[in-house]
């Protein structure tokens, strides 16, 4: 895991810190292909989180992060407001990137990936969706797993996170949209998967809309780091 | 080509020392020359499958060296339309910069851009350069994949026989890498006066990663899904079978990690294209930054 570095006075860097929020976009239902999709829960786990000087985060070129998040919460992505979810330690220093993980991390001294404390249901998001199409409603659910692809390395990595000059004074919201990850879902797909007729579909790894929500989490639509000036 | 020496008024007086030529040359990975087993070795593809590379066409070159110190930079914008498979052993001399201060130039970058306005090897047929320059691409590469005992699966379909599938692709994704750093860590050239060369290196192996590159380097090359590509049914991939999957159907999380990829991942080509911009290396295995000039 990328370290914070401390103590860099010979570089003029101070100690800071600043508060994280994590809040939905505030959408909860859109029309699709003649369905109309409701999120009735999103829980979404978030942390740790370390944030880079450089636009591409990895190991190679962000070594030492100049801000991190060690914590990990469950967040209402339905709701828009701003729930808090800890104080990061930070350097005075200028952030471009992050890297994260969905709750569930993978250390250097494990085996294998585990879920942190604070993961709601020890996933990476929890989805309950209904939709409903010609008379027909169909309840999806989704427990989803991310996981890092390597031991000390995060699930995302390269989130940008807009060029902050770190100075301690400001406050940080991670704003998560369920409703962009699930609206090119294809639900009549999904239907088809409802093989006993039960109206109930609960997406599984390997499951085309699993993995194209593991893809819309990962690499299509990051969450948005908006910070704020108090 | 045209080569340019910038200099500022700290390098005027740096020319009343020692000086010394660089010479740039392009390199292949073997896995492009020679190209990749099935095995469990540690550039061998893990699900059966062997790579073999029959054209691998890049558009190289827009080689900068610069100083930080005092702002000197030496720049040659000739771009080469060049096939990496046909390259000689320690490959080819790509750009030559000649009395430069002798002293380390920290440093070194250069693109991989699209093919308009470049200038065509000879290794290269000219209806493969007409071709890359008509599309603007960046790359077009040719090969084999065979495997005994192997399988096409495209999303949806049944699985069928399918041991020789060639495949065909073409690729617009110009990218800048740099600053590089050698494999020691060291960032650029050190320029002494008996002349220095260095190498800018394309990897092969990118295509078949299951993750992008990243510091652990713990990553295992997979071809199935290139086999599942082949939706037609015909031995053959396209580029337009390609950009028509959904990388959601082709790239299970179980097995594949897309997490840091330069641009959104929407189909199985978006993912050539990623994986094609990380590829550019510094003296064998050492490490450029990439950014990608067309998302």
């Amino acid at each position: 895991m990328a370290a914070l570095i401390a103590g860099c006075g010979s570089t003029g860097q101070d100690v800071a810190s600043f508060p994280i929020h994590g809040a939905g976009a505030g959408e909860a239902a859109f029309e699709s292909d003649g369905w109309s999709v409701t999120i009735e829960r999103a829980d979404v786990a978030f942390g740790p989180v370390y944030f880079c000087a450089t636009s591409f985060a990895d190991m190679d070129v962000c070594p030492e992060a100049e801000a991190e998040w060690l914590g990990t919460a469950s967040i209402d992505t339905l709701d828009p407001s701003p729930q808090m979810l800890g104080e990061a330690d930070a350097i005075t220093a200028t952030v471009r990137s992050a890297m994260f993980d969905y709750g569930r991390s993978w250390l250097l001294t494990a085996e294998r990936p585990r879920a942190n404390a604070g993961a709601p249901r020890g996933h990476s998001a929890v989805f309950v969706v209904r939709a409903i199409k010609d008379g027909v409603t169909l309840d999806v659910r989704a427990s989803i797993d991310i996981d890092p692809a390597n031991a000390g390395q995060s699930a995302v990595i390269g989130a940008p996170t807009g060029t902050e000059a770190i100075e301690g004074d400001e406050a940080l919201t991670v704003r998560f949209d369920p409703a962009a990850w699930w609206r090119r879902i294809d639900f009549d797909a999904v239907a088809a998967m409802d093989e006993d007729g039960d109206g109930v579909v609960e997406l599984a790894r390997g499951d085309v809309p699993y993995e194209h929500l593991v893809l819309e989490m990962t690499t299509r639509r990051l969450p948005a780091f908006e910070w704020v000036q108090p | 080509m045209r080569t340019v020496l910038l200099a500022s008024a700290m390098s005027a007086i740096g020319c009343a020392g020692p000086t010394g030529d660089v010479t740039v040359l392009l390199d292949a990975e073997d896995t492009i020359t020679e190209g990749l087993d099935a095995g469990e070795g540690d550039e061998d593809i893990v699900d059966g499958w062997s790579v073999r590379f029959s054209k691998y066409v890049v558009a190289v070159g827009d080689v900068r060296l610069a100083r930080t110190a005092d702002g000197q930079e030496a720049h040659d914008d000739a771009v080469r339309v060049i096939d990496l498979a046909a390259l000689p052993p320690g490959g080819v001399e790509l750009v030559r910069f000649e009395t430069l201060d002798a002293v380390r130039w920290d440093r070194f970058e250069y693109a991989t851009p699209h093919a308009g306005g470049a200038t065509r090897d000879e290794s290269v047929s000219e209806a493969d350069f007409e071709e890359m320059v008509a599309n603007e691409w960046t790359y077009l590469i040719e090969g084999t994949l065979e495997n005994p005992s192997g399988q096409s699966c495209p999303p949806g379909e049944e699985c069928r026989a399918a041991t020789i599938l060639s495949f065909r692709v073409g690729a617009s994704v110009g990218t800048t890498f740099g600053p590089c750093e050698g494999q020691d860590g060291l960032p650029g050239v050190t320029v002494t006066e008996g002349g220095t060369a260095v190498s800018i290196t394309i990897h092969g192996d990118h295509l078949f990663f299951d993750t992008f590159p990243s510091a652990a380097e713990v990553i295992e090359r997979r071809a199935q899904w290139l086999a599942n590509a082949d939706t037609d049914g015909d031995d053959t991939i396209s580029t337009d079978e390609l950009m028509a999957i959904d990388a959601a159907a082709l790239f299970p999380s179980s097995t594949y990690s897309l997490a840091g990829a330069p641009f959104p991942i929407e189909t199985a080509f978006d993912f050539v294209r990623s994986q094609l911009a990380t590829q550019g290396h510094f003296q064998g295995e050492g490490e450029c930054p990439w950014d990608v000039g067309d998302r």
